[in-house]
């Protein structure tokens, strides 16, 4: 037996990349599965809606919708206009003003023509001061509440909302994020419907570029035109219909996406709120949240849905995209961190046992294991102890598999939501699915690699993100979306 | 025994030491298979992409043309019916050009026809409804509707239960038939059975309140509402029967509708509930109390300003807000110092309103 120990310890250890690498396969083939079936499962339950129901319940719970807002000057008018008139009846748009130093706020005093409440401000959740809370004079925008204050990031910019939020039940948006109409009756469902607390909800994330932008609303979807928008589209297929769906099965899910999510607002107070020192604000809240309702020993429930709810616009050049990686890789590794004790610990159950240690593993751990691969193949190249052969036929699997997963997202896609109608789109994915691990799996390794360098130096900014915005209001009645 | 652990322990050992030698049985050859076969399985599923979508655009163009020809004659009947240049009624004459059509392309498609005359009833109200209904049963689309129930997928039987349910479709039998469906493990059959058997009673006395130990789902009761809403006065129970009843929910969607239906023989039997230990029910109270305009509530609901749990506390000021009258000024600026925001922003809001004296209801 101990032989038999040894000999296993050394071949693990000579096989490490190995064994991870099929971990990592059996994970993304079952979490997949679980994707697809639930996916099958949640489109036969919500077949026979009717949302008249909901739209003119006076029982629904109200909904605080709030913006954070730093210099979104060209595109926050269109923005908060189309949140003004989203299908839900009792809730209310809260846009927390960052600091701009743009023109955003003044022109939404003069378009909304706000006026300042002799409120006072909240500070139960502590944040950056707030100068003042606007309220518009006309009550067609009665719904609309503005908060000026001075600049502390957009996680202290959320709980400057959520100190403010009226509604049970909080929404949490990028404001150069599209949401749809029905938005707010789709996510608000979960919470209606079970019997265990809901603490969050989030939907999927699709990318708008190419798409046309009417009044803040999408009006015409389509494929991204660019490659690495389109790559984009692909990935968030993917990522979104089939693994986040599957951990959402699994009662798993570690994050709720920041571009549109809905929230418990008693549970995120009581858990603290936002943490403004992370770039990964949204990943870092839902895991906070889960942390609380573990320790508090309350049942609960973190529910995805896959209707395509928020539109938003993917980076359009590599240096904008090695910007947003790179901060998503250092959000991730942070939250990690914090929340280390998470680890194999019994107390929180799937979230210790797998979660975690899934994402420690295959999320943070990937691309230094896939660097560690390179270098090791290097290494072995130049020494001359590689088996071509072998080496060919494990590139060959590892393609085919990466493709095969793709175009499993295509055909939940496809079955699903179907929203690239256009009939060369499914020729343009199906060839994005066969370059993607070729020409765009690199960048991201990239970028993640150089965040977690990043994160060693103390690097704490969030980088710019240039928009190129989805409407020029009052010049342009509409325009596509660059990309 | 002995004999037997040895060999498990061998059997064991081998099957580590195989596990472990995996790549022995996985040379070359077994490398190119797996290769091979998930080149096939891309090569498979993007020929499924493009049968499903080849298959999908003619089942939507089918359906589309189906759907098109099948509203063009029922808006050929009400005009035909209408004009007085033929002889019956719209039940008739949409019979007859339904007949027609069956004889041309040898059968009717139950399914788009069940849709759009189920669409269309959303729409329509009293008389026309009926006639649309008549049209639905002389077409035996219930009956299609109703085999649905008996189909072992739980899509397609809370399809049916819908169905049938919006067609009307009330007999004993079917009823029964319903009613055998009820308290399966899905919890959205149960609940369309719910809607079905409340939809099919003239009167709904929703009966199934009274044994109800799970919690009623908000989504339930919001649907039930939306039902309830389309009924007379008349035909709605008493809701106050539910006020007592030991399962909490139930007891929230009795204070409800009974504050949205304006029970007021409910009157007294809602101010008891202003002493309950339950702050949902206590919430729910209060929130009725000021629906009904029960203004001898104001001392209680003054004094429950002050309670310890701050959603009670915001529903008792918003009350007073709106019953009340500038006398109660004076208790509440206490309350302006409270420490938790939100109980003093709704003060500052009520002591404006009362001082102003404008009446929010």
């Amino acid at each position: 037996m101990k032989e038999i120990a040894i000999n296993s310890i050394t071949y693990l250890a000579e096989n490490l990349i190995l064994i991870y690498g099929l971990i990592l396969a059996g994970f993304s083939i079952f979490l997949s599965t679980v994707g697809l079936v639930e996916i099958r499962k949640y489109l036969k339950k919500n077949r026979l809606d009717d949302p008249q129901a909901l739209l003119s319940s006076p029982f629904v719970p109200k909904i605080s919708l709030i913006v954070p807002m730093y210099n979104e000057g060209q595109t926050i008018i269109d923005s908060v206009r189309s949140l003004l008139s989203l299908q839900y009846n009792n809730y209310e748009v809260i846009v927390v003003n960052d600091g701009s130093t743009d023109e955003s706020l003044r022109k939404l005093i003069e378009y909304f023509q706000l006026v300042p409440t002799y409120l006072e401000s909240n500070y139960e959740l502590p944040t950056k001061k707030v100068r003042c809370l606007y309220k518009s004079r006309q009550k067609v925008f009665s719904k609309l509440t503005v908060i000026d204050k001075a600049n502390g990031g957009k996680a202290d910019a959320l709980n400057a909302g959520l100190n403010h939020a009226e509604g049970k039940l909080v929404a949490t948006m990028d404001a150069d994020s599209i949401i749809a109409p029905n938005a707010l009756l789709r996510m608000v469902k979960p919470f209606l419907e079970n019997s265990e607390r809901v603490i969050a909800t989030g939907s999927m994330v699709r990318i708008a570029n190419s798409c046309t932008v009417e009044d803040g609303s999408l009006v015409k979807i389509q494929l991204p035109k660019g490659w690495l928008a389109r790559f984009q589209a692909l990935e968030y297929i993917r990522v979104f219909l089939l693994s986040r769906l599957g951990w959402s099965r699994l009662n798993g899910l570690l994050i709720i996406s920041g571009a549109f999510g809905l929230f418990d607002r008693e549970i995120v107070v009581k858990a603290g709120g936002y943490y403004t020192k992370t770039v990964g604000e949204d990943m870092e809240l839902t895991v906070r949240m889960r942390r609380y309702m573990h320790e508090q020993k309350l049942a609960y429930k973190v529910i995805y849905i896959p209707d395509p709810l928020c539109w938003t616009e993917a980076p359009n050049s590599l240096s904008q995209l090695s910007r947003q990686r790179n901060r998503w890789a250092r959000g991730t590794a942070e939250t990690l961190i914090k929340h280390r004790g998470l680890l194999f610990n019994p107390k929180y159950k799937l979230m210790g046992w797998l979660s975690y240690p899934y994402w420690l593993c295959f999320e943070f751990l990937a691309p230094f294991v896939e660097a560690i691969g390179l270098a090791y193949f290097t290494t072995l190249a130049v020494l001359g102890h590689i088996d071509w052969t072998n080496f060919l036929f494990f590139l060959v699997i590892i393609y085919f598999f990466s493709v095969l997963l793709s175009l499993v997202a295509l055909i939940a896609e496809e079955y699903s939501y179907h929203k690239y109608q256009h009939t060369s789109d499914m020729a343009k994915l199906i060839i994005t699915a066969l370059m993607e691990p070729i020409f765009y799996h690199p960048i991201i390794l990239v970028n993640a690699l150089k965040g977690n360098l990043d994160l060693l130096v103390g690097k704490k900014s969030w980088g710019d993100m240039q928009r190129r915005g989805f409407t020029k209001h009052q010049t342009e009645p509409s325009k596509k979306v660059a990309g | 025994m002995g004999a037997r652990v040895w060999t498990g322990k061998k059997i064991l050992t081998e099957m580590i030491i195989a596990a472990i030698q995996w790549d022995v049985f996985i040379p070359y050859d077994g490398l190119l298979s797996i290769a091979a076969i998930l080149m096939l399985g891309c090569l498979t599923l993007v020929l499924v992409l493009y049968i499903h979508r080849a298959l999908a655009v003619a089942r939507t163009k089918k359906k589309d043309d189906l759907q098109f020809r099948y509203q063009y004659l029922l808006y050929d009947a009400l005009v035909e019916s209408q004009s007085g240049n033929v002889s019956g009624s719209f039940l008739e004459t949409a019979l007859k050009l339904f007949e027609q059509e069956r004889k041309r392309s040898k059968s009717l498609n139950q399914q788009v026809l069940t849709d759009i005359i189920l669409n269309l009833k959303k729409s329509l109200t009293g008389a026309a409804q009926d006639q649309l209904l008549d049209l639905a049963h002389a077409l035996e689309l219930p009956q299609y509707s109703r085999k649905k129930l008996q189909q072992k997928s739980s899509s397609v039987r809370t399809k049916g239960l819908h169905e049938v349910s919006a067609m009307q479709l009330s007999n004993r039998e079917v009823i029964n038939e319903i009613e055998m469906l009820q308290h399966t493990d899905v919890q959205q059959v149960d609940q369309e059975v719910i809607l079905a058997l409340a939809k099919l009673e003239h009167s709904p006395h929703l009966t199934f309140l009274n044994n109800l130990t799970t919690p009623l789902s908000e989504w339930l009761q919001i649907r039930l509402h939306h039902y309830l809403r389309s009924l007379e006065r008349h035909q709605l129970p008493d809701f106050s029967q539910w006020l007592d009843s030991s399962n909490e929910s139930v007891v929230l969607f009795a204070l409800r509708m009974i504050a949205e239906f304006r029970q007021h023989t409910a009157n007294q039997r809602v101010l008891g509930h202003l002493t309950s230990s339950s702050v949902s029910i206590l919430t729910e109270t209060i929130r009725t109390i000021t629906r009904l305009k029960l203004t001898e509530a104001i001392p209680s609901l003054m004094d429950l300003t002050r309670h310890e749990n701050t959603d009670v506390q915001l529903a008792s000021l918003e009350a007073v807000g709106k019953l009340g009258d500038p006398r109660q000024v004076g208790t509440l600026n206490n309350l302006q110092e409270h420490p938790n925001y939100w109980v003093r922003r709704a003060t500052a809001m009520v002591v404006t309103q009362l001082k102003s004296n404008v009446p929010l209801l």
